[in-house]
């Protein structure tokens, strides 16, 4: 099937393009743009990310870490201090506190790696680099007989241009 | 912003049914106070001090809500701002308030009545409390007015034809020497700008001493260091839950269904979630301290308000939280022993239910579930206002602060503060925006 590239100028056309491409039931869709824009991931309506199993099972994980370390090491070593049990709860809730965001936060990094591939074997046939300093991008792949609606209904969306980058 | 929205938006009369009501509201209180300054004084000032606390960081901190929108140049408020100002229109009430408290003084301050304690006569006597403490609200008025004035100046010339009576003479005179629309919002932009990082600052410092003198001397021989930014921080969040409830509440009026959108409500909820985890951060790094120190000095102030529950030293080693599964009945007891399910609800008010419900994007987002949280938020800090005051006169009966001359005052308070919002939100437009174009 073909790949039709679009270049924008500004998020909003992104956004009311996908919008647009949407309605119409293309939904093999990509955008390229140079910083995070609100409206263009609203009108994309991704799934939600991979990252935060991460981030759960680190923050469990740290609270986890944070309660059972201390409480061992108290029992290990057991110094008598102000009078309190030798594992007492509320000093470690700090550390469970801490742990947890610490834990959470570097699994996030981790998952970020992983789920966003830090190392991509190739690039997007529809991505350059002018995505990365001005311009945003649009790529949807559609059937053969619609391209020419689609590079229609892009140009009437403003879009600067429009490519077949594939097929 | 048409100039249309504004109008509709800001009806010039009241709401008819409801301003009835707080009207009867302030009868009832003020009735309720003046029979409980007859019958039982001490509980009556203890009522009018909880509230009058209450009310004044809450108004105060809408101000600073606002002050934060614009120091940081935040755009998404958009008219959730005007909704934050609406809550400062109790300020210079605060003042007067306060002024009146001094009369009640005696059955609050036990340095007041018997004289400080050795050491701290220099700061606990009359004359410095009542200078400095009227002195520090009267500068947070005249500072938190300007700016309110600042801020909807550039609204009024268009919302003046509309307007009557009263409203009509106080818009022409305040907008004397219009410059022009474009003008006026680049010249309220500017005093604004410069306005709001002394108004935060007032804040930090000035409700750090009141929270100090008003709350904290009443146990006089307790100190904290952290306790006004305790009380300040509170303020905040019941400011913000004010704004988030009131947003849910308005957001089907006219003019501001298109406003108050799911994104502005969902940003609401984080701040209530977020601040919300401040607030309880900020009790456990002071109650961690006084538990691991168990210096009676420290502890007094937490033992008359959470009971010797959170306190006692076996109570928490892993055994005996262990054995509390087993033999649960010992923990019960101890909650009902003075005000300890009084402060079992502000935490679960506060902190807990907060927590739970607002963890999700879903909730934050759906005004049903949002609005009431906010509420509870609300109910949770007057609770709390009246459980950091009623222990340090009457230890140990967890239940004074409920009964009829309480609540009496507590509805007189209610029904005065909505009033004196409802008019300022009628009389000064509350949709249209000085934003810079």
């Amino acid at each position: 099937m073909p790949t039709i590239l679009s270049v924008f100028e500004r998020p909003d056309h992104v956004a009311a393009a996908v919008r647009k491409l949407k309605g119409r039931g293309f939904d093999d869709l990509e955008t390229y743009s140079p910083a995070p824009f609100e409206e263009i991931e609203e009108a994309m309506d991704n799934k939600p990310s991979l990252v935060r199993l991460f981030t759960l099972v680190g923050g469990l994980l740290g609270v986890l870490t944070g309660f059972a370390m201390p409480i061992w090491m108290s029992w290990d070593w057991p110094v008598k201090i102000a009078g309190k049990p030798f594992a007492s709860i509320p000093p470690y809730v700090i550390i469970g506190f801490e742990l947890t965001i610490l834990f959470g936060g570097l699994l996030t990094l981790v998952g970020l790696f992983i789920v966003g591939r830090l190392a991509p074997r190739k690039l997007d046939p529809g991505y350059s680099l002018r995505f990365s300093a001005e311009d945003f991008g649009l790529v949807v792949t559609v059937p053969d007989r619609d391209v020419a609606e689609v590079d229609s209904l892009m140009r009437a969306q403003s879009a600067v241009e429009v490519t077949l980058v594939d097929g | 912003m048409t100039s249309a929205a504004a109008e509709q938006a800001s009806p010039r009369s009241l709401p008819q049914p409801l301003t009835a009501i707080c009207l009867g509201l302030v009868v009832v209180g003020a009735a309720a106070f003046g029979y409980g300054l007859t019958s039982d004084p001490q509980s009556a000032w203890l009522a009018y001090h909880s509230n009058f606390m209450f009310y004044a960081t809450l108004s105060q901190a809408g101000v600073i809500l606002a002050c934060i929108f614009v120091a940081t140049g935040a755009v998404w408020p958009g008219p959730v701002r005007r909704i934050a100002e609406g809550l400062g229109a109790w300020i210079p009430v605060t003042l007067v308030l306060a002024a009146v408290g001094y009369f009640g003084g005696d059955y609050l301050f036990e340095w007041k009545r018997e004289g400080a304690v050795h050491g701290k006569e220099f700061w606990l006597n009359e004359t410095r409390f009542y200078v400095m403490d009227l002195g520090i609200l009267a500068v947070m008025t005249v500072l938190s007015l300007a700016f309110l004035k600042a801020s909807v100046r550039p609204t009024l010339k268009a919302a003046a034809p509309a307007a009557t009576g009263f409203a009509r003479n106080m818009i022409e005179r305040w907008t004397a020497g219009w410059r022009g629309d474009e003008e006026e919002r680049e010249a309220s932009w500017v005093r604004t700008r410069n306005l709001a990082p002394l108004i935060l600052l007032l804040y930090a410092f000035g409700y750090s001493f009141l929270a100090f003198d008003q709350i904290m001397s009443m146990e006089q021989t307790w100190y904290s260091n952290l306790f006004g930014a305790f009380i300040g921080w509170g303020g905040l969040l019941s400011a913000v839950a004010a704004t988030a409830l009131i947003s849910v509440l308005l957001r089907k009026t006219p003019g501001f269904e298109d406003e108050i959108t799911k994104s502005r409500l969902h940003d609401l909820g984080k701040l209530i979630f977020g601040f919300s985890i401040f607030w309880m951060y900020l009790f456990f790094s002071q109650y961690l301290v006084i538990w691991y120190g168990n210096v009676p000095e420290e502890t007094q102030f937490l033992y008359d308000r959470l009971g010797p529950q959170f306190l006692i030293e076996k109570g928490f080693s892993v055994t005996a939280w262990a054995n509390a599964w087993v033999d649960w009945d010992w923990s019960w007891a101890r909650l009902s022993q003075d005000y300890g399910w009084l402060s079992m609800s502000v935490w679960m008010c506060i902190w807990i239910l907060p927590f739970w419900v607002l963890l999700g994007e879903v909730p934050k987002r759906t005004p049903w579930i949002l609005g009431p949280v906010a509420g509870i938020v609300l109910v949770g800090f007057w609770l709390e206002r009246n459980l950091l005051i009623w222990p340090s006169v009457l230890k140990g009966d967890g239940w004074a602060w409920l009964g009829p001359v309480q609540i009496g005052v507590a509805v007189g308070f209610l029904g005065a503060f909505t009033l004196v919002f409802l008019l300022y939100t009628r009389i000064f437009p509350s949709i249209s925006l000085p934003e810079r174009s």
